[in-house]
């Protein structure tokens, strides 16, 4: 059987994703901070912990994205499981706290965090498993970026200039890898409603606010960023690598 | 897993060789009633056959996308014969050739009618029915084109690059209407319609324009009709059902670089 790992599965679009992708017949494995973790209360995730009790069909390993060390010990761990991986969802991300906002005003600390979770994240989950997909001779790394990516989201400087450097590590590794058959490919969502975005989609008309600017009227759900990412782990598009997925309803093409 | 498609009705033009037949073929067996439009009626006639002795359902059309009257007519016939238009993929396209030195002026007007002006009357025609009927998915044909310059080709780039932005235009006015607007940017393709460049570019050896196009695709090889066709069915389908205005680029890595 195919197995997925997708980081940050525990809430939102990762949740959504490693659902999807279990039933489309994948070994899914998440990789979340455990619940007590640094960050992820205040982000609104649930955390690796409350995923392994609500389904036990999942598997979890408790894992921050930032730590070498964490890192490889959890991909280890699902290679002396599971023996192969054939896709890596880079689902982890944060938007960094509302302090986090204008360049001059972000606070150092703030930048460094977002991009330690959106960059380095990506980067050091793609680099333990790249030594796998390659002696597979196939593998799919799937990288969650934002439409933020192409079009600067006003008021988030750190998120916006995040996301322009997990979509260009996508290309990055598209092309340095495309000769052992691995595809890397990202997802730029737009505005979706998850425990992420939900403290302003909460409030009647900042929502309405922001759904005025999409042509098509509303925010996503995270199921419709999972369909794309099972149809790319499906190997249906087998010719797509290196691309930028625009699933914004629109927000982009204005 | 079939059914992405089941009870649509979808027009696919110049679906008569190419991405285009791999297309209407892709759609049948994913349960939608094809209608396949092309200028020369034995190849979409072929295409018909080839999809109902499959087991499909599928009509043939015969029109020049080109003609405002002649569009109109066929996509009548088609909601006449098998129900309203609910998905359009916008294949249809010619090459040109020829730097904007070189070009000749007859063949610039050509490529950009077809191009362009065939995807604005097949799109008007059927978002017509897509907004009495709740709306639907157009696909568009761009091309990696769009995105970077290709030598000696000048009047298609151009084309293709209005087509991305009519595409964005046309998924901003339709969205209201419960109407999605994609554009595929497919990288070279092995089709008929790119033999001749292919000789061309190997100075009159086809197999040397082969080897020294594959040279700019990370991933080691051209495209094929079944690639874009299955991008073309994704977009087309619910499981797109966030995206619009959104393209799309199955170029093997090409323009990552």
């Amino acid at each position: 059987m195919a197995v997925a790992v997708v980081t940050g599965g525990a809430s939102g679009i990762g949740l959504a994703t490693a659902d999807q992708l279990r039933t489309d017949g994948f070994d899914v494995v998440v990789l979340d901070l455990p619940a007590t973790g640094h960050g992820d209360v205040s982000e609104g995730g649930v955390g690796a912990e409350d995923v392994s009790a609500a389904d036990s069909d999942c598997h979890v390993i408790a894992c921050d994205v930032t730590d070498p060390a964490s890192v490889d010990a959890a991909v280890a761990t699902v290679l002396g499981r599971f023996g192969r991986i054939d896709v890596l969802v880079n689902n982890a991300g944060i938007t960094g706290s509302q302090a986090a906002t204008v360049l001059h005003e972000t606070p150092i600390e703030e930048w460094d965090r977002v991009h330690a979770v959106n960059v380095r994240g990506p980067f050091l989950c793609s680099r333990a498993v790249l030594p796998t997909m390659i002696e597979q001779r196939s593998g799919h790394i799937i990288t969650i970026a934002s439409v933020a990516g192409l079009i600067a989201f006003p008021g988030r400087a750190a998120y916006t200039a995040s996301k322009g450097a997990a979509l260009m590590l996508t290309k990055s590794i598209a092309v340095d890898y495309a000769i052992y058959n691995i595809r890397a490919n990202a997802i730029c969502p737009g505005m979706v409603y998850t425990p992420m975005t939900s403290w302003r989609l909460d409030q009647a008309d900042l929502r309405e606010q922001i759904e005025r600017q999409i042509p098509l009227g509303r925010v996503a759900q995270p199921h419709e960023i999972a369909d794309a990412v099972a149809v790319l782990a499906s190997g249906r598009l087998g010719y797509l690598t290196g691309h930028p997925l625009v699933i914004d309803g629109g927000l982009s093409a204005q | 897993m079939a059914g992405r498609l089941e009870g649509k009705v979808t027009v696919v033009t110049g679906g008569g060789s190419g991405i285009g037949r791999a297309a209407a073929a892709l759609f049948a067996v994913e349960g939608a009633a094809v209608a396949v439009l092309d200028r020369v009626p034995e190849a979409a006639e072929e295409t018909v056959d080839q999809i109902v002795a499959a087991g499909g359902q599928a009509l043939a059309v015969t029109a020049d996308i080109v003609d405002s009257d002649g569009v109109n007519a066929a996509f009548d016939w088609v909601n006449a014969q098998l129900g309203p238009v609910g998905v359009l993929y916008n294949n249809a396209g010619v090459n040109s050739s020829g730097s904007v030195l070189t070009a000749t002026e007859e063949d610039w007007d050509r490529c950009l009618a077809v191009n362009v002006k065939g995807t604005y009357l097949c799109s008007a025609a059927a978002a017509r029915t897509m907004v009495d009927h709740g709306g639907g998915s157009i696909v568009n044909q761009g091309s990696v084109a769009a995105l970077v310059g290709v030598a000696n080709f000048a009047a298609y780039c151009a084309s293709k690059g209005a087509v991305v932005a009519l595409t964005r235009s046309m998924a901003v006015d339709l969205a209201p209407s419960g109407i999605r607007v994609n554009v595929i940017c497919p990288g070279t393709v092995y089709t008929p319609l790119m033999r001749p460049m292919l000789t061309v570019r190997g100075g009159g050896d086809e197999e040397k324009g082969l080897a020294m196009t594959v040279a700019k695709y990370p991933i080691g090889r051209l495209g094929t009709p079944e690639d874009i066709a299955r991008v073309a069915l994704f977009l087309a389908s619910d499981e797109a059902a966030f995206m619009t205005g959104s393209v799309v680029t199955p170029d093997g890595g090409m323009t990552a670089q």
